[in-house]
Parts: C-alpha cells; sequence; structure tokens
C-alpha cells in the first residue's frame, strides 16, 4: 500500500486558504455583473457597437459557464471541504479523539459562514440583482402537457402535506389542486416543484431560475400561467402558490402577473426579497441553505411577508442537503416549534380557507420552454 | 450623464479586477504547492487546484481584454460629456 505523507496542520491551513479564495472569486463575480448592469455599458453600446459588444463578450466568458469565476469560485470551495474533510479524517485518526473532528468542522462551518455572509453583502444580487445577464437567456413561449395526476391532497392538508407533495412532483412539473372551503368557494391550491441542479431540458434549471429572478416576463411564470389556465382556473380566482427554490421565485412572479387573486404564497429556500406581489407571504428559510441568500437581501418581516428562518447545520459541506426539500425543510415543518412560532400561526390562521378545505381532484402539467427563437422570429 | 471618462473608469476597475483575481489564484497555488499532501487525494486536489488557476488566469486575461476594448471605445468617442 502507497505510503501516505500528509501535513495535517499544513493541509487544514491550505483548506482555509481555498475556501478564501472561493469567497473572494465569487464576491469578484457577482461584483463584475455589476459592470454588466452598467448603464455607460449599454449607452456605448449605441455610439461603439462592435467594439462595447466585444467588451462584452469577454466580460461574459469571464463569468459565465463552467469555466467563468463563478465555476471557479464552486471548485476553490469543493476542494476547501475536501481539504478539510481529509485533514479531519487524518487528525482523528492520528489523535484517536473526536474533539479533533469537531475542530477541523468547524472550519467547514467557517467556510459555510464566510459563503453566505459574501452572498449577502454582494455589491448586488449574484442572481436576482444580475442585471445584463437574464437579456441572455433564451426565453422559449413556455407549453405544458397533461401528464397523470397523483391522489387528492388530504383532507385539510397541512404545509407538511402540500411540501410533500411537491416533493414528489418529477422534473418540470406543477400541479393544480381545486379545494372547497368550508364557506362553499372553490380555491385552488398551485404546487410548483424546485430547480434541478442539471442541465435538465425541462424549466427547472439554473438558467431559468436566473431568468425568473430577474423579473416575471420568464418561460418558467408563463408555462405556470398557462398550466393554470389549461387547468380550467377561471380568471379572477383565489390563489394559494406554494413553491420550493425555483418554484417560490416563479410563484412570487404568478402572484404579481395580477390574472388571478393570489392571496397566499409560501415559499421555501427562495431568494424572493426583491419581489413585491400583494399577497400574503410565508418565506421559510434554512439558515444553512445558501439559496435564499442569493438576492443579498437579509429580509425581515413586515405586516404583509413572514420570514420563518430555523438553525441548521452551516458547515459548507451541507448545503446542497441543507437546500433540499426532503433533507433541508420537510424535517422543520413537522416539528412542533414551526407551528408554535407566533408569525407562522397567523399565517396559517389567515389561510385557513385554503387549509381547512376539502380538495378535489388535481390536475398535474409537465412544463417545458418550447421552441427558441419562436418559429415567427426564425 | 456619460462620457469617455466613465468607459475609462469602467476599464480601469476590470484591469483592476483581473489583476485581484490573478493574485487570489496565485496565492492559493503557491501554498498548494508548498504544502505536504502527498497521498492520491492530496495529488488529485492539488492537480485540479493548479487546473483552476489556469481557468482563473484565463478568465483574468478575458477581463484585461474587455479593458482594452472599453478603452477603445472611449478613446473613439473622445471627451465630450453625453446626456442619456
Amino acid at each position: 500500500m502507497e505510503p501516505v505523507r500528509v501535513d495535517v496542520a499544513g493541509v487544514a491551513a491550505l483548506a482555509t486558504e481555498l475556501a478564501a479564495a472561493g469567497a473572494e472569486l465569487a464576491a469578484i463575480a457577482s461584483a463584475t455583473q455589476v459592470v454588466l448592469a452598467n448603464p455607460a455599458l449599454v449607452w456605448a453600446l449605441s455610439r461603439s457597437p462592435v467594439e462595447t459588444a466585444r467588451a462584452v463578450a469577454r466580460i461574459e466568458r469571464a463569468l459565465l459557464g463552467p469555466r467563468g469565476l463563478t465555476g471557479v469560485a464552486a471548485g476553490y470551495a469543493v476542494l476547501a471541504v475536501d481539504a478539510a474533510g481529509q485533514a479531519a479524517d487524518l487528525a482523528a485518526a492520528e489523535a484517536g479523539a473526536a474533539v479533533l473532528r469537531a475542530q477541523w468542522g468547524a472550519l467547514d462551518t467557517a467556510a459555510g459562514l464566510l459563503l453566505g455572509t459574501g452572498l449577502r453583502t454582494a455589491d448586488l444580487a449574484v442572481v436576482a440583482g444580475g442585471g445584463a445577464l437574464d437579456h441572455w437567456i433564451p426565453q422559449g413561449p413556455g407549453v405544458v402537457r397533461d401528464v397523470p395526476a397523483g391522489k387528492p391532497l388530504p383532507p385539510a392538508p397541512t404545509l407538511t402535506d402540500l411540501y410533500g407533495r411537491v416533493g414528489e412532483l418529477a422534473v418540470g412539473e406543477v400541479e393544480v389542486a381545486p379545494v372547497l372551503g368550508a364557506d362553499g368557494v372553490v380555491r385552488y391550491v398551485v404546487l410548483i416543484r424546485g430547480i434541478e441542479p442539471s442541465l435538465n431540458p425541462t424549466l427547472n434549471t439554473p438558467w431559468q431560475a436566473v431568468k425568473s429572478s430577474r423579473g416575471s416576463a420568464d418561460s418558467h411564470s408563463r408555462a405556470v400561467a398557462e398550466a393554470l389556465r389549461r387547468a380550467g382556473v377561471p380568471a379572477g380566482s383565489e390563489l394559494m402558490l406554494v413553491g420550493h427554490s425555483q418554484g417560490g421565485i416563479t410563484a412570487m412572479n404568478v402572484a404579481a402577473a395580477g390574472r388571478y387573486r393570489v392571496t397566499h404564497v409560501v415559499t421555501a429556500g427562495s431568494p424572493i426579497a426583491n419581489k413585491r406581489p400583494a399577497a400574503r407571504i410565508l418565506a421559510i428559510e434554512n439558515r444553512g441553505d445558501l439559496v435564499p441568500d442569493l438576492d443579498a437581501v437579509d429580509e425581515r418581516t413586515n405586516p404583509q411577508r413572514t420570514v420563518y428562518r430555523f438553525e441548521a447545520d452551516r458547515r459548507l459541506s451541507q448545503a446542497a442537503a441543507n437546500h433540499s426539500l426532503d433533507s433541508g425543510y420537510l424535517p422543520e415543518l413537522s416539528d412542533p416549534r414551526f407551528g408554535a412560532d407566533p408569525g407562522v400561526r397567523a399565517y396559517l390562521d389567515s389561510a385557513a380557507p385554503y387549509l381547512l378545505s376539502r380538495p378535489g381532484v388535481p390536475r398535474r402539467f409537465r412544463l417545458d420552454a418550447g421552441p427558441y427563437p419562436p418559429p415567427g422570429l426564425r | 450623464m456619460f462620457s469617455a471618462d466613465t468607459l475609462r473608469h469602467l476599464a480601469r476597475r476590470l484591469a483592476h479586477t483581473a489583476d485581484r483575481v490573478t493574485t487570489v489564484t496565485e496565492r492559493a497555488a503557491r501554498h498548494g504547492r508548498d504544502v505536504e499532501w502527498d497521498c492520491p487525494r492530496g495529488r488529485r486536489a492539488l492537480r485540479r487546484a493548479g487546473e483552476l488557476a489556469v481557468v482563473a488566469r484565463a478568465d483574468a486575461d478575458h477581463l484585461r481584454t474587455a479593458a482594452h476594448h472599453l478603452e477603445r471605445v472611449a478613446d473613439d468617442l473622445g471627451d465630450t460629456p453625453t446626456l442619456l
């Protein structure tokens, strides 16, 4: 077996260095995106289009894609966790002491906090305020097709039931469930799933999430609106939208669109601070999840918006698990402290027409971007 | 109101950013070379760190080139401020 020669303390120090490099590059990337959004560039484009376009193209090559600075920053973060992990393993093995493992775990935690803080203090949002970024993301018209629906929601569904159903949706799916309230009025609960961390062919992609976070004229929001029409939801109906991650962002866009009377929106792990629809909002945020920080706003509760944050393992290596609906959010929703929170309780009371209801047969749709550019523009 | 000076300022900012990227990644790469991490996992990680440094250097070059383009635009436009 090959001998292992490792300076454990040196590798731990390198892990810190790599984490710091990753955080700094992430901050540099977000600050440089602000340059892309600078109105002087738009002005220059009208006067010297070719040369300015070359400059913009170079900046984008420097920032975007797996070989851009954002990808490089993520690469350093991964290496930092790997180095900290091996240092922890070796140190614990050498000393036989769990306390050392905890010490190295703290390094991982520090890296997570560092990155989270970096996102919150970015000049503008890494995603939400990315300025010119969204201009370059192709947008199809947004198309939907029926897929077999699940069984109706249980009577008087809880938030855990609703998010459990969101977790059952496949990539690109949305479910529209009619609910009959005690007052005899039919309302609708709309469940929207979140991003898939891969370049899948549906709308639940990182690029579409960037587009959704920037405005409301995006394919995902249009496709959800089309799904509502296809489900036969009459204009002006009262709606409650429930989304995870990108689904929460899109829910806010649909709420702002105005065709329906969206009275309630619940989001989990979504960067939505910059969106202001008229609905009552419950924003649920796991403190170990970096995604809600992507809008670079430390959001506060106000009369219209309840922000429920809960503590979690803030190690960088847990960031993905903290964003996951199954491991990062559903356990908290079933915890008694969630239901006991005064803000959450008040919100759930206000949502009683949807929750204290008898759900009907839901409709489920698969959303796709559709052809781009649209046939008429080719 | 924008002027050629506004673009020169953006160009300087991009060039400074490029230098910062180079400094950060070279420091990490130097640190990686100095540390003893001689096992398969370590060699793999250090090789990856080297690859990232190369990619980051290319990104920094893109930013410097962008800065040159903007300076050229500024030179073409001259110094007359323009109301948007």
